[in-house]
This record gives C-alpha cells, structure tokens and sequence, in this order.
C-alpha cells in the first residue's frame, strides 16, 4: 500500500491513499439521496432523513441467517473508550470513524483500507475532559465527509482521497473544555452539528455550516437563546449553562426544518424542592433544555420547539436518539425517545399527540399526559439524600443509541434499560465559568430497581400508541443501537460482546455471534455488487459502560476499554 | 456529616468557577475566569461537581472509578494520577489544580468515612 504524507494548510496527516477497488466508486451524495435512503447505502447517521435505522435488503433472511459469517474486520487502533460510531455507506464504500475522530473509507466488499485520516488533536486539552475521546460519526454530501473534533473543528474530507477540504474551528474548546463528539448531519448544502453541553457552563450551540466553504451559516444557543428564553432562568441562572445537541437530529425536507434534541441544564440536580420555578440552581423551565427543536436549515432561526421535560432535574436529554418520521391514517408523525424512557409522539409542528413509556421502573414522575405531555408527579429535590432510588440510573430508560422503525412490519425495535441509583443532592455555588470539569449536584451510586435486579430488554411496539408485541430480556442492558431489516430480522449487538438476530414478527432468536467485546455503537446494512452486509462496531468504555465491571463483574472485569473492531458480515 | 475541606490560596483561573460567591452575577456582568487567588474551594462540593461521576458517593464507592475511601494506594500514587489522569479514565487536573490544592483533595479523600447512620 502506498503511503503519502500530505500537509494543506490545516494541521493534518492523511495516511495511506489507495485507488479505491472495483466497483466502488463514489457518486454525488445529495439531499434527495438521503431522502430516499437508497437500498444499497446507509447515507446518514440515522440511515435516512426518515431515521428509521432501517435496511430494505432482504438477502439476509431467516431462512439463510443461520450461514452469516465474518467477511472482513477492521482495526482502527488507539480505540480509547471503545468504539462508538455509527458508519454510513456509500456505492460500494464503507466510512466510519473511531475515537480521536480517526476517519477511514473501506472497500464495502473487502474492508481494504481507500484512506484514512487522523485529524491532528490537542492532546493536552483532551486528556482534561471526561466526556471524551470518543466519536460518534460522520455525514457524508457533496462529494465529502464530515466529521467533529473534541478540540472545537468540524472537518470535511474529499470523500475519494481523505484530503481536507476545509477545517473550521467552531467553539473555544480550550476555554469551554467541551467540543464534538455526536455525528454531523448533512442536508441542503449545510453541515448541521452540536456541541456538548449538558454538564458545563456554556450555552450549548448547535451550529449550521456551508457544506461547500466550511464557513459558518448560523448558530443557535440552546441555553437561552431567545429572548423568551432567557426569562425561563431566574437569577441569570441561565449562565450556570447546559443544553447542547450532542447526538445528531434529522431534517425534514417538506417544511425545510432540521430537528434537534437538545441536553440538560447544569447543575444536573438542583435543590430547589417542588418550587422550582422560583427557588433552587436554576428557577425556571430552563428553555431550551431537554427539549426538541425545529430550526430554519438555512437560517437557524427557531421555528417551533417542545420542551420534553421543563425543568430537567434529573439529566433526561432530549439529545438522544432517532426522530422516526412515519405517516399513518393521513397523520404525518415524528417519534422521539427521550432518555427517560418516555417516547414521546409528534405531529410534524411539534405538538404532542402521544406519549407513552418503554422501561418498568421510573419514578422520576408518576407519569407524563399522553395527551398535552405534561409532567404529572414530578419529584424535585430538596438538598440531602433522597428517600428513595431514583429511577432510572443516571445512564437513562434508554441509552444514546437508536432504536430501529421497520415499515414493513410497523413495529418499533428499541432497547429499554432498568436500573436506579441513590441520590444526595448538594447544594453547590453556582459555576459560570469552566472548571475543573462537570457540575454535577450531587452525589450517587448505581443501585437495582425496588425489589428486583438491574436488566435491559429489546421491546417490539407500535411506534404511535407504544402497545408491545414482543420482548426480549438481557441480564445487562445492551447499550448499541438496532437495525432491522427488510429480511424480516432484527439485530442487537449486546453489552457481553455478541450480536444477536431476531425475528421481526416473534422475537426469536436465529442467529448469534460473539465480537470479542462489548457493543456500544451502531450497526447498519449494505450491499455492494448484490451482496449484503451487517456492520458493526464493537469495543466497550465510556460514561454509562465504565460502570459495568463494578456493577455486573464477570465478563465485564477483563474487558478492554482502550480497543474496538469494525466487525462485517455477510452470508458464507 | 458533610466533610469540607477549605482551601484558602487557589492559583488557577479554572478554580474560580468553584468559588463561593453570594450570588450570580448580572446580566451585565461577564463571568470572570481570572478570580481572585484567595477564595474557598469546598473539596466536599468538587466531588458532588466533577469526581462523583465515577467515584460514587462522593468517593465513598466504587463507580467508573475505584473507591477512594480506605484507599490502599499511596500518596504519590494518588498524587500522580490527579495530575496526570489515565487515558480513557480519568481526566488530567494537573492543569486544573496546584499542587497544594491537591494535597488538600488527598486529605479528604483520607478522611473519608462511612456516611452515619
């Protein structure tokens, strides 16, 4: 393999440049290609615009599952905290990134390495960060790929040789400590990212760029960006910060809309007691935190919003997970897990028109109004400890990874996590400044659900009213996303390393394979030259995995958490 | 019992996010990173903050991170990994804190006990 060392202006090494093998050659990638979320490609994080981490290939089917294989692996190296990534596929190639943003395009059918980059970081300031070093992906248009940096950039890259075609620094990372480590989304010429937030006090951006230029189209603060907004934060609170759309969103293209999740306030326990509108951190709601956004693509301009939980005092994002965009009886929905466990349903405005719960153990509220999403019950603390576990665990009723919408079967494949923890809220002086690193606001310790152990389960619902078709328990909750398939099969790469398929219908289990290691990242389905492929990134470590060697032992006590493989697969 | 352990001289301007102040500044107002050297730091308040994410109960438990309480490691050993964390585990506070303050980190951490009761 021919090596090249290539210097633009930006700081940057590229490595390994090869003509891409037979068959792979990469056509124009545009808004109205990822709209129709072609059979061969996985062109966006959430597999299309529509989110449905879904895959239309049916070669794969139950009746040969039982024959997948391994057709090829790929190591990225310096996996720190695993693997995380969602990888996308374009005309036969494969792209994917690892942790410090290393970006690689592979041969689809091979998994010989075209290009890869290894954006040249500031080693320094990323040994400070707690959230950190992991990517979680890249976005692919017009002719690049896309990708976010923990010190601040957001980079794009010929998508044939891995050059750099502009990098733009975004936020002062040195300053906020904080920068990019959710995908970017590409659409109508823009590149679409958020920063991180929810635990430091910036105001959270999410940020529009000129996918053809690099150059800054718009930016909106979660953290009181309107003028609405700031009132929403008593005593300036609003500087004490948060938000931030750490996790991709979507566009949707009949209204010219990108939609957002955003994150939680800082501190993420407040001790402001039931009054919580007056007293405690941060009186007020708390806009535009824990809320999902519908911003102007080509202005950033906020055009409607819901506010899942006003107020979150229990870090819940709204910064997680997929916006499944799907029509029924003449009704144009959008469903959007909130890391509580609640599901919430939309119209395509934003108004609520259902919301129901995917975990058994929660008590963070008695419930949410299905009909207005109203939080009814909640529980605001006092500072001190508190009477009983809070549920869910700190790691969410679901976890950053997507779920999967299969519109053949118009069933909804999501993983749902039970466990609590114990909670002491301090009384904290408020940070307005970056600090040493997070504000949290108290103290805590993973503990089981009242009277039972800690699990997770892969439930199969109606996506709208949330009624369960089938469900299938785990000992440890799997933490990796879900691809379902037009195979009728559903995947689920586990927390213990092995990949599952299921039945789409029933629920049961066809096909197993072990990784090697835990599965923390995303999986999708290809083809190249009429064959098809499973990928999936495996490799363990991060803020809700670190916690399972001490909580579950066994497998967990000697798995890496600095290692990680692209493992693909493909009918023997 | 709530454990604070005050120190008194802090040098870096990242600290000073820590410091106790009456109240928030206004709106008019910018957040000042560069603090006086002379304020508070409640070590109590930087675990409920920062180190109790993965040293749970405020260092009293295993999380992501070992137990600090009743910690067989030396000092040096503690000392060291304050300054220069672990890749993938724990975030470097070299930067972050004087050698002095993490001396006073090191001495709550010691004085850690079971919470009564």
């Amino acid at each position: 393999m021919k090596k090249q060392w290539r210097y633009s202006c930006f700081p940057v090494v590229v490595i390994g440049v090869t003509l891409m093998a037979s068959g792979a050659f990469a056509q124009s990638v545009d808004t109205a290609r990822i709209e129709s979320a072609g059979q061969n490609d996985w062109l966006t994080y959430h597999g299309s615009y529509k989110s449905y981490h879904y895959s239309p290939l049916a070669q794969i089917n139950p009746s040969n599952v039982s024959n997948l294989g391994v057709a090829w692996i790929h190591i990225p190296g310096r996996s720190t905290r695993g693997l995380q990534s969602m990888p996308l596929a374009a005309d036969g190639v494969l792209y994917y990134t690892g942790s410090y943003s290393r970006t690689f395009a592979l041969n689809g059918a091979t998994g010989e390495v075209i290009w890869s980059y290894f954006p040249e970081l500031d080693e320094a300031l990323i040994a400070r960060q707690t959230h950190s070093p992991y990517n979680r992906g890249a976005a692919i248009g017009e002719g690049k790929v896309y990708v976010g940096t923990m010190d601040g950039r957001l980079i794009a890259l010929d998508m044939k040789t891995g050059k750099v075609m502009w990098d733009t620094k975004l936020i002062d990372s040195q300053k906020l400590t904080v920068g990019f480590t959710g995908a970017p989304l590409y659409a109508k010429g823009t590149v679409v990212i958020g920063a991180q937030g929810g635990e430091w006090p910036g105001r959270g951006p999410i940020f529009g760029v000129d996918a053809a230029t690099g150059k800054k189209k718009w930016e909106f603060l979660t953290v009181a960006g309107t003028d609405d907004a700031i009132k929403t934060w008593g005593n300036d609170s609003w500087r004490t910060g948060g938000g931030g759309g750490w996790m991709p969103g979507t566009y949707d293209g009949e209204t010219n809309t990108i939609l957002w999740g955003t994150a939680n306030p800082a501190p993420l326990y407040d001790w402001s007691g039931a009054d919580y509108k007056t007293q405690g951190a941060r009186p007020g709601d708390n806009l535009y935190t824990t809320s999902v956004l519908a911003l102007d693509i080509d202005t950033g301009k906020l055009k409607s919003y819901h506010q899942e939980l006003p107020h979150d005092a229990w870090d819940f994002d709204s910064a997680v997970g997929e916006f499944v965009m799907l029509d029924r009886d003449g009704q144009k929905y959008i469903v959007h897990p909130n890391k509580s466990g609640y599901i919430f349903v939309y119209d395509r405005n934003l108004a609520v028109k259902n919301v129901w719960r995917i975990t058994q153990n929660s008590n963070f509220v008695k419930d949410i109004d299905p009909k207005t999403g109203e939080l009814i019950g909640r529980r605001d603390f006092s500072a001190g400890k508190a009477s009983e576990p809070l549920c869910p665990h700190i790691s969410g009723g679901v976890s950053w990874n997507s779920g999967s919408y299969n519109p053949k079967t118009g069933l909804y494949y999501k993983l749902g996590q039970e466990w609590c923890m114990t909670l002491e809220v301090q009384k904290t002086t408020p940070i307005v400044a970056p600090q040493a690193q997070l504000n949290i606001g108290a103290d805590f310790k993973i503990a089981p659900p009242p009277g039972g152990e800690i699990y997770g389960h892969l439930d199969a619902r109606d996506p709208i009213t949330g009624a369960k078709k089938w469900e299938v328990r785990f000992p440890e909750p799997p933490l990796g996303s879900v691809l379902s398939t037009g195979g009728n099969l559903v995947f689920v790469p586990d927390s213990r390393g092995t990949v599952h398929a299921y039945d789409a219908d029933s629920g049961a289990e066809l096909w197993s394979h072990g990784d090697g290691t835990g599965h923390q990242g995303g999986i999708i389905s290809y083809a190249v030259n009429g064959k098809q492929y499973i990928a999936v990134v495996a490799g363990f470590g991060g803020m809700a995995s670190d916690d399972y060697a001490p909580t579950f032992g066994g497998v967990y006590k000697s798995m890496p958490r600095d290692d990680g493989a692209l493992i693909v697969y493909s009918l023997k | 019992m709530r454990l604070a352990w005050k120190i008194m001289t802090l040098s870096t301007s990242t600290l000073a996010a820590l410091l106790t102040i009456a109240s928030l500044p206004s709106r008019a107002q910018q957040p000042t990173p560069g603090a006086p050297d002379n304020q508070q730091l409640d070590v109590g308040q930087l675990f409920a903050t920062t180190c109790g994410w993965c040293h749970s109960d405020g260092g009293r438990a295993a999380g992501k991170g070992p137990q600090l309480m009743d910690s067989k490691r030396d000092d040096d050993f503690i000392r060291n990994r304050i300054k220069n964390g672990k890749e993938g585990a724990m975030p470097a506070f070299g930067v972050t804190f004087s050698d002095a303050q993490i001396d006073e980190i090191m001495k709550y951490i010691r004085a850690l006990k079971p919470h009564e009761g």
